[in-house]
């Protein structure tokens, strides 16, 4: 390779190196129950990069986790982690891939100990040192019975398991919800550094958003098990604003500027796109949390309309 | 072994939450081997094995250790061995309880009969397997509670039609009689016919038990 290409390389994040499959990718993915439908989620998790999955109670998040991971069965479209489709060989792409649910399903009379051993005769990559230090870290210990846990010291047991044998991919669904602050803030310093060498990815869901926001590169927003938006994170925050303005201005503004709207004792506030507002509308910088309420509200009224 | 992770959690989970039938099984054992009561209590030892094994499968459905086995690297196939490999184990170690049993109940009588000792060890391993054999593919499909559910009605079944067996004479069934008895008249033969019939058994409800998991969702 040429000095040139090789400095030209260098200074491409491996996010942006279209070249590396990307840590997940879904195409139409597709999952029926009676009343539920997860309908065609295609989402794209590039290498070294975080993407936050946002929803609100019953949007599928955890259902298109478990389908995700073969859990439970899709009815349509495909998964593939690192260029590699979940049906040929799954058990061997999962030893790169760390998992937290939102339960970590442990019989009761297991101590930690116990289930690293069997972790250890799981993964080819078992650190067994390193899940101690994680164990030391988080304050469990090791030979306590795993139902004396709390809820939250079963979660951490269940990060320190993830943790420990060098995986590619993480995910995690709602595994910060049943932790305190600290811990919440400790795990989000984790996997700040989990994905420091650019290589390695993480999946969150989480309806803390504000979690999410310290963490993720990339967001995604599901509703009933459709996918209202995918993008940058950072993207997301230049495209929406916040307008504070009275019922005239509100009016006037271009069919879907406004996704939502709230009245207030001074006012309207809206969910705006910056592109579509005409010159000279002063608007404020939003939250990931922001955009995410704006267009549920929107999705709602659109359904009730 | 590629299972060696799964099978060792059942090992775990059958030490700390089936310790009561572990005491049942010794204790039953020491009958054997010190009372005039008939050889044939021996099944029950077999029996609680296979409880054992029953047992352990549930307490891991119902805690969520198969949906966390799933995010772990094996297969669905791998994780319905596993639970065979351990129903397989307990068998063995039912046979084996009871060998030695009957060995010391031959010892401590005068009567030591290693064909009496085998042939009661086989019908225990025969018995420890059934429970599974019968009970997990509907586990693995149903889940736990209806599994058992499912694995009541089979046995009532299979009752209802083992009591209309009895009005069956060797007459109706020429060729299996002429089996039976060449098979019967030598104690190994029988043994290793009994065990042997075990595990096909075993292998035809571990092929129901994966294809039926294949298709469960979590």
């Amino acid at each position: 390779m040429k000095n040139e290409e090789k400095n030209a390389r260098a200074e491409i994040s491996p996010a942006a190196d279209i070249t590396a499959a990307p840590a997940l990718k879904t195409a139409a993915l597709t999952k029926r129950f009676r009343g539920f439908c997860l309908d065609g989620v295609s989402l794209t998790l590039p290498r070294g990069c975080t993407l936050g999955l946002i929803g609100e109670n019953g949007a599928g998040k955890t259902t298109f986790i478990k389908t995700v991971l073969g859990i439970i069965n899709a009815d349509g479209g495909t998964v593939k982690l690192f260029g590699r489709d979940t049906k040929d060989d799954f058990e061997l792409t999962k030893q790169d891939v760390g998992v937290v649910l939102d339960t970590v399903g442990l019989p009761g009379g297991i101590n930690a100990r116990q289930f690293g051993s069997i972790l250890k005769d799981s993964y080819k990559n078992w650190d067994g040192e390193l899940f101690c230090s994680y164990l030391e870290r988080f304050s469990l210990p090791p030979k306590k019975k795993y139902s004396a846990y709390s809820r939250g010291m079963k979660m951490k047991l269940g990060i320190a398991a993830a943790l420990s044998h060098d995986a590619k991919l993480l995910i995690l669904d709602e595994a910060t919800s049943g932790l305190d602050p600290v811990a919440r803030d400790e795990v989000t310093d984790i996997l700040f550094d989990f994905t420091k060498d650019g290589e390695r990815s993480v999946l969150i869901s989480s309806h803390i958003v504000s979690d999410l926001e310290k963490v993720c590169d990339y967001i995604a927003f599901l509703h009933g098990g459709r996918l209202l938006l995918s993008d940058e994170k950072d993207r997301l925050l230049e495209r929406f604003a916040t307008l504070h303005c009275d019922d005239k201005t509100l009016a006037s503004l271009p069919e879907g500027c406004v996704i939502s709207k709230r009245r207030t004792d001074y006012g309207v506030t809206a969910l705006v796109e910056r592109r579509l507002l005409p010159a000279g509308c002063e608007v404020s910088a939003c939250s990931v949390e922001d955009i995410f309420v704006g267009m549920i509200k929107g999705e709602r009224k659109e359904i009730s309309n | 072994m590629k299972t060696k992770g799964l099978v060792k959690n059942h090992i775990c989970v059958a030490f700390t939450t089936c310790r009561a039938f572990f005491l049942i099984v010794l204790v039953w054992a020491a009958v054997l081997v010190s009372s005039e009561l008939s050889s044939s209590i021996a099944v029950f030892i077999g029996l609680f094995c296979g409880v054992v094994s029953i047992s352990v499968f549930s307490v891991s459905d119902s805690s969520g250790f198969i949906v966390y086995a799933l995010t772990l690297p094996y297969s669905r196939r791998q994780i319905v061995s596993a639970q065979y490999i351990f129903s397989f184990l307990t068998a063995l170690s039912a046979f084996a309880i009871v060998f030695a049993s009957m060995m010391a109940r031959g010892a401590v009588s005068g009567e030591l009969s290693l064909e009496t000792a085998a042939v009661g060890a086989s019908v225990s391993f025969l018995a420890a397997l059934l429970p599974s054999v019968i009970a997990l593919p509907f586990i693995m499909r149903l889940g736990p509670e209806k599994g058992r559910l499912a694995y009541i009605v089979v046995v009532g079944g299979i009752s209802a039609l083992a009591a209309t067996s009895f009005t069956i004479t060797p007459e109706d069934l020429p060729l299996t009689s002429r089996i039976i008895g060449a098979v019967s008249s030598n104690a190994f033969l029988l043994s290793a016919a009994v065990a042997a019939g075990a595990c096909v058994l075993l292998l035809i409800s571990y092929f129901a038990a994966a294809a039926l998991f294949s298709g469960r969702d979590m």
